[in-house]
């Protein structure tokens, strides 16, 4: 048995601080942790203040999900208010939400994650030069159009809400900006073109042919048989992917959450999930389903059970299991903690680990070709970046649909005045891009009393529990090889499949720690 | 003109110092003159869009390279070589490198004029100046 290392990872093309110690013996890794290494103060900035402030401040948590944050500090508002945003206001908010998702997923691909394959390790291999040719970080041919057709698409949030990021136009009640046909319109076009972009040169097919894949083996099938299949991205992450081992790496089985998003106003012709007429949690329907996959079995969703564990997290306070809505944050480390090695909390479902994204939505949903390709070789890197990817595709036809419903009922409301908040209690929970996010709020005497937020990478960059359990991406880096340590190229691979953002799991601070090397 | 930075952190605060000096000198378009003048804050490649069409344009940011105190300005050129590629903290060079590959179309002038951290208010003043200079008069 060989000798065992540590390495310390710190990961750039990441967003926000993120370090990951990892032991490796012969030559492959046996243990790791998973460190957020800055604290930001966001749930401690809000206590105190007037109730419509987190409207302003959660959005500047992130600079990549801020309309997330505002939809999910709305939605705890509209709850805490006892109010329904009128159906024109879903359709608002829904539509700016789902345009923020799909241009992050594309530049995830094509500026973060596939230029991996471009790493001189992987020299060897005959796709290298054409990973040069698409994905080079400021010359290849993706990554010039993924920023021009993603800067584009944003137009469309411009449209409905201002700007972007750090949109302002959700408030309870509704949403406080009208659009005039003419920006439908072009919102309308900006989508379209979006949409033709993206299925000729990232999926490499029509949304509906791709809709028809089923099974892993039908995803064979669709590679081998067109060459623009296997020319897209989507089909350059399979061919690249399946060489370098990614169908091993990045492996989890069990523990997938999703707390579902985009409801569906009643007479939307939106298709919710599970059909027409399926009611989810408090009777909404959903685009995308809630729920929880533990063991290939779907369960509902209830927010009851998701508690946050400080046993490893440099936090003062009861250690485990106490439910967001009642945890403090109290920052604490004074250096001498022991094992604590983080400042991102540890949240867990059903005292189960869990992980959240693109893949646990397809699972949550059902969905046969991602529910069969993890029956077949688990929830790997593969998997999870494929799920990813291809995304948008369950997504453009609930856009385009909105944005057309809109522009036949501009005579709507978009807002239902809400009185003077004193006091109340909402949670607001949706999916952003990188998965389950969530804000419990707390309004008493007219001030926010409490403010917890527990975001996607919160889940899955988290660090142990008071059982020991690893998180999820701790736990997936278990197993990757490292034949260079200078270079852990695979260990990155396996990591950013999660597509990781720290600015959102430490929305509290601290000093970065040294750099030892480069993924 | 485009300032760019943060101004709760000194390492980082020169863009929005000189925004502050020149808007309250009353600069800008707002206030009769030629050019725009813009906080764009930490908004990275997401500012692509203010670049375009534009016949020039300066951006203003702290530097790491020479003493604090001196002005510095450095061309288009000089910035794209600069670029790794798309993360944190690589944000101005690779925004310039796609304004020049991916903006419909380029901006015809891009100069950054800078300084090193931290910035005194005589620095924030020599650097303002400059902006104007440059805005006016190009390199």
């Amino acid at each position: 048995m060989g000798r065992e290392i540590q390495l310390e990872l710190p990961l750039n093309r990441a967003e926000g601080d993120l370090e990951l110690k990892v032991a490796v013996r012969d030559g492959v890794i046996v243990d790791a942790w998973s460190s957020g290494t800055m604290f930001r103060g966001f749930e401690l900035m809000l206590e105190g203040r007037a109730p419509l402030d987190g409207l302003v401040i959660t959005p500047r948590i992130c600079g990549i999900c801020s309309l997330t944050h505002l939809y999910a500090a709305a939605l705890a508002l509209d709850r805490a208010a006892g109010v329904e945003p009128p159906p024109n206001a879903v359709r608002s908010r829904n539509a700016a939400l789902l345009t923020e998702t799909i241009q992050s997923d594309v530049r995830q691909a094509l500026l973060m994650y596939l230029v991996d394959f471009t790493n001189p390790a992987f020299g060897r291999y005959r796709w290298h030069q054409e990973a040069l040719r698409r994905y080079a970080p400021l010359s290849g041919e993706r990554v010039l159009a993924a920023v021009a057709a993603s800067k584009s698409l944003l137009g469309v949030i411009a449209l409905l809400g201002g700007q972007w990021p750090h949109t302002s136009f959700m408030v309870p009640g509704g949403v406080v900006s009208t659009p005039v046909l003419t920006d439908l319109f072009k919102a309308r076009n900006l989508v379209r073109d979006f949409r033709h972009w993206y299925e000729d040169s990232v999926l490499g097919c029509s949304v509906e042919q791709w809709l028809e894949l089923r099974s892993a083996k039908d995803l064979e099938q669709w590679l081998e048989e067109e060459e623009r299949h296997r020319a897209s991205d989507v089909g350059f992450l399979l061919r690249a992917g399946r060489e370098v081992g990614l169908a091993r790496l990045g492996v989890r089985r069990s523990g997938f959450l999703s707390f579902g998003a985009f409801a569906v106003p009643d007479d939307s012709a939106v298709v919710a999930a599970g059909g027409r007429g399926k009611k989810g949690k408090k009777g909404e329907r959903l685009l995308l389903p809630s729920g929880f996959v533990a063991k290939s079995r779907v369960s509902a969703f209830d927010q009851r059970l998701i508690t946050e564990d400080l046993s490893y997290a440099w936090y003062d306070g009861r250690q485990v299991g106490v439910h967001p809505g009642r945890g403090k944050t109290h920052p604490f480390a004074s250096g001498r903690e022991g094992d604590k090695y983080s400042w991102v909390k540890a949240p867990r479902y059903r005292e189960q680990v869990a992980e959240t994204g693109p893949l646990a939505e397809r699972l949550v949903a059902g969905d046969p070709l991602f529910t069969d390709l993890v029956a077949e070789q688990g929830a790997s890197a593969l998997v999870r970046q494929l799920a990813r990817m291809a995304r948008p595709v369950y997504l453009f036809s609930a856009l385009e649909t909105w944005l057309d419903e809109l522009s036949r009922r501009l005579d709507e409301k978009f807002y239902y005045p809400v009185k003077e908040l004193r006091r109340g209690e909402g949670v607001g929970m949706l999916q952003a891009a990188r998965g389950a996010l969530g804000h419990w709020l707390t309004i008493e005497n007219g001030k926010i009393a409490r403010y917890q937020i527990i975001t996607p990478t919160a889940w899955n960059g988290s660090p142990r529990d008071g059982r020991g359990r690893r998180g999820p991406w701790e736990e997936a880096l278990i197993g990757t090889p490292v034949p260079d340590p200078e270079d852990p190229v695979l260990a990155g691979l396996a990591v950013r499949s999660f597509d990781p953002c720290l600015v959102c799991a430490v929305h509290v601070a601290g000093t970065p720690a040294r750099r030892v090397l480069r993924v | 003109m485009l300032c760019l930075g943060n101004r709760f952190l000194p390492a980082d605060d020169l863009g929005p110092r000189v925004y502050d000096c020149l808007q309250q000198s009353g600069a800008g378009a707002g206030a009769g003159e030629k050019f725009d003048l813009l906080d764009g804050g930490l908004a990275g490649i997401n500012l692509l869009g203010l670049l375009e069409g534009r016949r020039r344009v300066v951006i203003v940011d702290t530097v790491a390279a020479g003493e604090p105190g001196r002005v510095v300005v450095w061309s288009q050129e000089r910035l794209l070589a600069l670029a790794g590629g798309y993360g944190h903290g690589e944000a101005v060079p690779f925004l310039v490198n796609m304004a020049r590959r991916v903006g419909r179309p380029p901006p015809a002038e891009l100069v950054l004029v800078g300084a090193a951290a931290p910035a005194d208010e005589q620095t924030v003043a020599a650097v303002a100046d400059r902006c104007r200079e440059v805005a006016r008069d190009g390199e």
